[in-house]
């Protein structure tokens, strides 16, 4: 298990290397970040052995899919970290039909665009004021401004690092009400902080609503096995709102472990829709964690949309910090062949008047399995708390398989939570009713798939997104999907 | 007299809905109190049961010469105060027989008396059944649980006859009912009706007095009992709408 | 209004005042001789025992087998509740009333008699209108097993696993951990090694029990713990109805109670487990009290089995407890409901585990947790559905209700299907007692208190419905009596 350990190691310093070789700048923030890494490296190695330990319980980042004791820890240790920089393709734009939106590309964990510039407006220089911005953490001045808008990420993340474990045998009933930084998922944290090269940056300004989308583009190819190692802050000011499309592609042959971190905080009174498209070749496993915080009366909805990937794990966390903010987490997973998902969502509640709604839903065919773990936690203060959770899966084949925890914790009474699970096939009067009325069994169940899609689907809340996602939920009923077709990778010769 | 409310002022989440009503109900009478949606009918009727969300400001209410704020909830029912409400609430796994059994037997500790005993309650229960036209498939089922609304509010009136209130309340018993709903609710409370007690009904349409014939409306508007009168008044707010009286309060 | 409020408060008081008198009606203690071992164990305790209930060698082996596994065991650390660490070493393993025997009543101490009659159990066979066959367990011994003659014309056996260690030796060495493997967890292992008595019963194939059987438990010696091993087996085609009862008296220490129930339901029979479980909570501030850490445990294992649990839990300090079902025969079929209620500072964490592995099974899982005081209240469950299952369905609902702010209710379901043709539903809810309902009540001339147990027992009536007749009465009562003092 020491070539883990060896191996992270070695990344970090080759990232090291690359980012001298491929920065011209010494300055911003890059003290604060280099020590955040350095101390999250030091955390991992100090990690006892059996943390990575692929056949022990005590796996890693996660319950049912540890990154090891799922990938295999020699699937990690022989991979590579990719020289991203300079494969970056010049011309990129994933061009979506009827769909307009801002772009930014990340190719390999590296993102492409002009330095020191906002990439939204590529003729401003990169910086935290009264426009929307979009750009590098290490294109940023370290001015003071910047500075006290930046700070609550860096206390964050500086807090995470000194989570410890707590001692489980002996807990007062006050602690179990703590709740607080949950030492799993800051772990997680510390593997992307130390090994990720930069933060992409998005930022909204007070009042600000971006009318477009914007869409980060998160390609990865590679023929052999690489580790990719993406980080993300995004700060909506007070009052501020936009749609955010994050997709992660991937050439249907290529090998990628896609490790992702975005973390982000919403002022009073502002929206952010976050949708997540994961569609990544067999080959290729995704991590993917958000954290969330929301202030006063923000409003956070997120859609995952796990459309295709060997392994994909979405651990969110969302905390509800002010009185009526709100979040709606959906989530959507079609699964085939031995792939394999897990969606982990915790939700705190620790502020009267929050609210919470999680729905997600599969449909799980071959050999595929689902995770769903649920965490709702209510914190004694948060009176008037609603907090609802389901998950439901369809199994459409012998050796499908789909595992539910839907966890409430709560400690005030004047709360309404739910949760709900069913496990189930498609219904068979249904199915039958169609079929009497002409409709052949296959494009029967298709159409029933569908609607059982589209409860989800009709949440996303700007059309023309709304129209894409769908006709990608019905290319992947139709088994037309393998990777996004509109995508350069995918189709090299329509290279636009 | 029986009920006695002298500007009465009651809040609710610090917005003021009483601003000062007056009224004096005596046994023997039945009173109407009518008047516009949201201008504090249910919310006077709330106040008098003792529901802790509203918060009185000001003024008094003495019920059989007891200051009425010194007694809590059930010490009012005990007292003979029963409200109809306008939405009975369910309650999953009571079945109406335990309920009124708890309840008649409270009230009767109350009063110094011993419990009934089963025979004689089951006996008493049939009677009060046949009186409001309930069945025995509907007292068996829990209180309110999947009830239609006519069946709710029948199930109020049969609690009403339970529990004989020397001071009944009831609000908006009407809503929801369909023609023959309201003939048998309306027949029950006139058949319950008598010299010792008095009935306080509350409604927003007139075609309940029709059945139920008031001595006295009132009209409660804006937080006051703007009008009274006597019958004749019901029928002349039927032609002429609320409005006119809104016309009439600011014309003087 | 300010005189309202300081009324309220003052009737709050006298309720308060009420529930401190009358807490625990339950908590008395019996002056009896008792012979008692040394604190402490290890492998010559475990011998002793062994050798006080004169056991033939293959149950010391079974016991030193399962000590020696023990030793190596760590306390499972994943309930949501906390206590101090135990000490075992600090705790008596074996207590015995000493006149007890199993023969006619006048060898009983009427001691025990009265305290058993205090408890409201009638050991006299002459007396006992409605036939309950009852095992009374003071301690680590059983003091007295009913109607085992007249249960014996019929084949079925009743009687103290101790007895049947001795006389049926071929059932014993067959079906003892069979189910519960003595080293399934910390505490069955334990149990394993130190169990002192138990109820034992076989029902022989075809017959159906004509009687309620049931056990009565009380521990009484101070410092003792309590390991009782209970062993049920319907052959084919048999039916049998068990209740439990649990009590203790008041003390400031904690005493553990670790105890192992197997069920062993062959094909075409029925075994319907009944526990109104009231050992002595602790005080309102949570000291002393019963340390509950139970393996309870079905096997289903012909076609159409059918096995039911329905537990009250209201006592205990800690409750550690999850009656599970494996459904191994087709068609088979198992129950759990459960009503938990924790006040003061009791906490419990209680459910259950479903196995689904033959063809066609069924479970259904009614849960419903009350939590008031400091308490904490945690429903955890597991559904299984292995691959073979085919046709398997689960039904779950937990719901919790909490009243007053200071304390926690909690669902920790674990749902795993592994067969496309399962169906598993599974909802829960957690709300306040809603006000609307109180005032409703309240209105119609209840007093709080009433109110309260009334929606209570309306909100449990789906699991109360469960109970055999003789034992719904107590159990409403129990609930009544556990959510004293928990409103305002």
């Amino acid at each position: 298990m020491q070539k883990v350990k060896t191996t992270i190691q070695n990344w970090v310093k080759e990232a090291g290397e690359q980012v001298c070789a491929c920065r011209d700048r010494k300055q911003g923030f890059d003290a604060e970040v280099n020590a955040l890494a350095a101390r999250a490296l030091e955390n991992i190695l100090a990690l006892p052995e059996s943390r990575f330990d692929a056949a022990g319980a005590d796996g890693l980042f996660g319950e049912k899919i540890s990154l090891w004791r799922e990938t295999g820890a020699r699937d990690f240790v022989e991979r590579r970290r990719p020289q991203a920089c300079p494969g970056l393709p010049r011309d990129f734009c994933c061009d979506i039909e009827g769909l307009d939106v801002q772009q930014v590309l990340i190719y390999n964990g590296c993102v492409a665009g002009a330095r020191g510039k906002n990439l939204l407006f590529p003729e401003q220089t990169a910086q935290l004021g009264d426009k929307p911005c979009v750009c590098r953490l290490s294109d940023l001045e370290a001015t003071p401004s910047h500075r006290a808008k930046l700070a609550p990420f860096f206390e964050a993340a500086e807090k995470g690092l000194h989570t410890e474990k707590k001692h489980v045998s002996v807990r007062s009933t006050a602690d179990f009400a703590q709740g607080g930084p949950d030492i799993g998922r800051e772990e997680q944290k510390w593997l992307n902080r130390a090994l990720s090269e930069d933060t992409l940056l998005i930022y909204l300004p007070e009042g600000c609503r971006l009318e477009k989308p914007l869409q980060i583009v998160s390609l990865n190819h590679s023929e052999k096995p690489v580790f990719v190692a993406t980080h993300c802050w995004i700060l909506l000011e007070k009052g501020a709102s936009m749609h955010l499309v994050q997709c992660t592609d991937s050439h249907p042959q290529a090998e990628v472990f896609a490790e992702g971190l975005v973390e982000m905080r919403l002022a009073a009174d502002a929206q952010l829709e976050y949708i997540r498209m994961q569609n990544v070749g067999d080959r290729c496993k995704v991590f993917h964690q958000l954290d969330a915080h929301l202030e006063r009366a923000s409003r956070l909805v997120t859609h995952f949309m796990t459309l295709n990937g060997g392994l994909t794990q979405n651990k969110v966390e969302i905390n509800l910090t002010e009185p009526e903010a709100r979040a709606d987490v959906f989530g959507l997973y079609l699964q085939d062949k031995k792939q394999q998902v897990s969606n982990d969502i915790k939700i705190n509640h620790t502020a009267p008047r929050t609210y919470s709604r999680e729905l997600f839903k599969g449909v799980l065919d071959d050999a595929a399995r689902a995770f769903f773990k649920g965490h709702v936690f209510v914190h004694p203060q948060a009176l008037q708390t609603e907090a609802y959770q389901n998950n439901r899966n369809l199994l459409v084949s012998p050796k499908a398989q789909a595992n539910a925890k839907p966890y409430l914790e709560i400690y005030a009474d004047d709360v309404q939570c739910n949760h709900g699970v069913t496990v189930g096939q498609l219904d068979e009067d249904a199915l039958f009713y169609m079929r009497c009325r002409g409709i052949p069994a296959e494009a029967a169940r298709r159409l029933l798939m569908r609607a059982y899609a589209d409860e989800i689907l009709k949440e996303v809340g700007v059309e023309a997104l709304r129209g894409w996602l769908d006709s990608l939920v019905r290319k992947r009923f139709n088994g037309q999907l393998q990777a996004c077709q509109d995508c350069v990778l995918a189709c090299p010769e329509r290279t636009c | 007299m029986l009920l006695e409310i002298k500007d009465l002022k009651a809040s609710i989440n610090g917005k003021q809905i009483l601003k000062g009503v007056n009224l004096n109900v005596n046994r023997g009478e039945i009173h109407a109190i009518m008047g516009p949606n949201g201008n504090g009918k249910s919310t006077l009727a709330s106040v008098i049961a003792g529901k802790e969300m509203f918060k009185v400001d000001g003024g008094q209410v003495r019920y059989k010469d007891k200051n009425l704020f010194d007694l809590n909830v059930e010490e009012r029912a005990c007292e003979g105060i029963f409200l109809g409400f306008q939405y009975p609430v369910e309650i999953p796994g009571v079945s109406i027989t335990s309920f009124m059994r708890a309840a008649v037997n409270e009230q009767r500790k109350y009063k110094g008396l011993d419990p009934m005993d089963a025979f004689a309650f089951m006996k008493y229960m049939e009677e009060k059944q046949a009186l409001v036209g309930m069945t025995d498939k509907l007292a068996n089922r829990s209180v309110n649980e999947g009830f239609s609304g006519g069946e709710k509010k029948k199930n109020e009136i049969f609690q009403m006859a339970m529990l004989q209130p020397e001071l009944a309340i009831l609000d908006e018993t009407d809503s929801g009912l369909d023609i023959d709903a309201l003939r048998i609710v309306a027949g029950g409370v006139n058949k319950l009706a008598n010299k010792d007690n008095a009935i306080i009904v509350i409604t927003h349409y007139q075609r309940l007095l029709d059945y139920i014939v008031p001595d006295f409306v009132h009209v409660l508007a804006d937080g006051k009992i703007v009008k009274t009168g006597t019958k004749e008044l019901a029928k002349e707010l039927e032609e002429k709408g609320y409005d006119w009286l809104k016309d009439h309060d600011s014309g003087k | 209004m300010q005189a309202k409020s300081v009324k309220k408060q003052k009737e709050q008081d006298e309720i308060l005042k009420e529930i401190t008198r009358n807490d625990y009606e339950w908590g008395f203690e019996t002056a009896v001789a008792t012979h008692t071992l040394k604190k402490g164990l290890n492998e010559d305790v475990v011998r002793e025992i062994s050798r006080l209930k004169g056991e033939p060698d293959y149950m010391l082996d079974f016991r030193l087998k399962a000590f020696r596994q023990w030793q190596k065991m760590k306390e499972p650390t994943w309930g949501h509740f906390e206590h101090a660490p135990i000490d075992f070493q600090d705790i008596v393993y074996y207590a015995a009333p000493e006149k007890a025997s199993d023969n006619p009543l006048d060898n009983i101490d009427p001691e025990l008699l009265e305290t058993f009659k205090k408890l409201g159990i009638e050991l006299d066979e002459s007396k006992e209108l409605p036939k309950v066959a009852v095992d009374a367990i003071m301690d680590s011994v059983s003091v007295k097993t009913m109607y085992s003659e007249e249960l014996a014309k019929q084949g079925i056996i009743f009687c103290s696993i101790s007895e049947a260690i001795k006389n049926h030796p071929d059932l014993i060495r067959q079906y003892l951990g069979s189910v519960v493997p003595a080293g399934d967890n910390y505490y069955s292992a334990l149990n394993a090694a130190v169990f002192s008595d138990g109820s034992f019963v076989y029902i022989p194939k075809g017959v159906r029990c004509p009687m309620e059987l049931s056990s009565y438990f009380r521990i009484n010696a101070k410092e003792s713990g309590q390991f009782e091993r209970t062993l049920i087996i319907a052959d084919e085609g048999a039916y049998v109805s068990y209740m439990e009862g649990c009590t203790a008296p008041m003390r400031d220490k904690n005493q553990l109670h670790a105890a192992v129930v197997e069920i062993v339901v062959l094909k075409d029979a029925e075994v319907k487990y009944s526990t109104v479980q009231n050992w002595y909570p602790g005080d309102k501030e949570g000291k002393g009290g019963i340390y509950n850490f139970v393996t309870k445990r079905g096997i289903c294992k012909g076609s159409r089995a059918k096995l039911s649990w329905t537990q009250v839990e209201t006592g205990s300090a800690i409750t550690w407890k999850y009656p599970s079902i494996i459904l191994k025969g087709d068609h088979s079929t198992g129950e759990f409901y459960s009503v938990a209620v924790t006040n003061h500072r009791q906490q419990a964490d209680t459910g259950t585990k479903m196995i689904h592995i033959g063809q066609n099974t069924s479970s259904t899982i009614v849960s419903k947790g009350v939590s008031a005081g400091e308490s904490q209240n945690s429903y955890r469950g597991l559904v299984k559905v292995m691959p073979n299952a085919t046709g398997a369905r689960n039904f779950s609902r937990c719901d919790s209700l909490l009243m007053g702010n200071r304390c926690g209710a909690h669902t920790w379901p674990d749902m795993q299907c592994q067969n496309d043709s399962a169906v598993i539903e599974h909802e829960a809810t957690t709300s306040r007692i809603s006000e609307e309902k109180l005032f409703y009540c309240r209105q119609r001339g209840l007093s709080e208190e009433s109110a309260v147990s009334l929606i209570v027992n309306g909100y449990a009536k789906d699991v109360l419905n469960q109970l055999p007749m003789e034992f719904a009465a107590e159990a409403q009562k129990l609930l009544s009596v556990s959510l004293e003092g928990s409103v305002g």
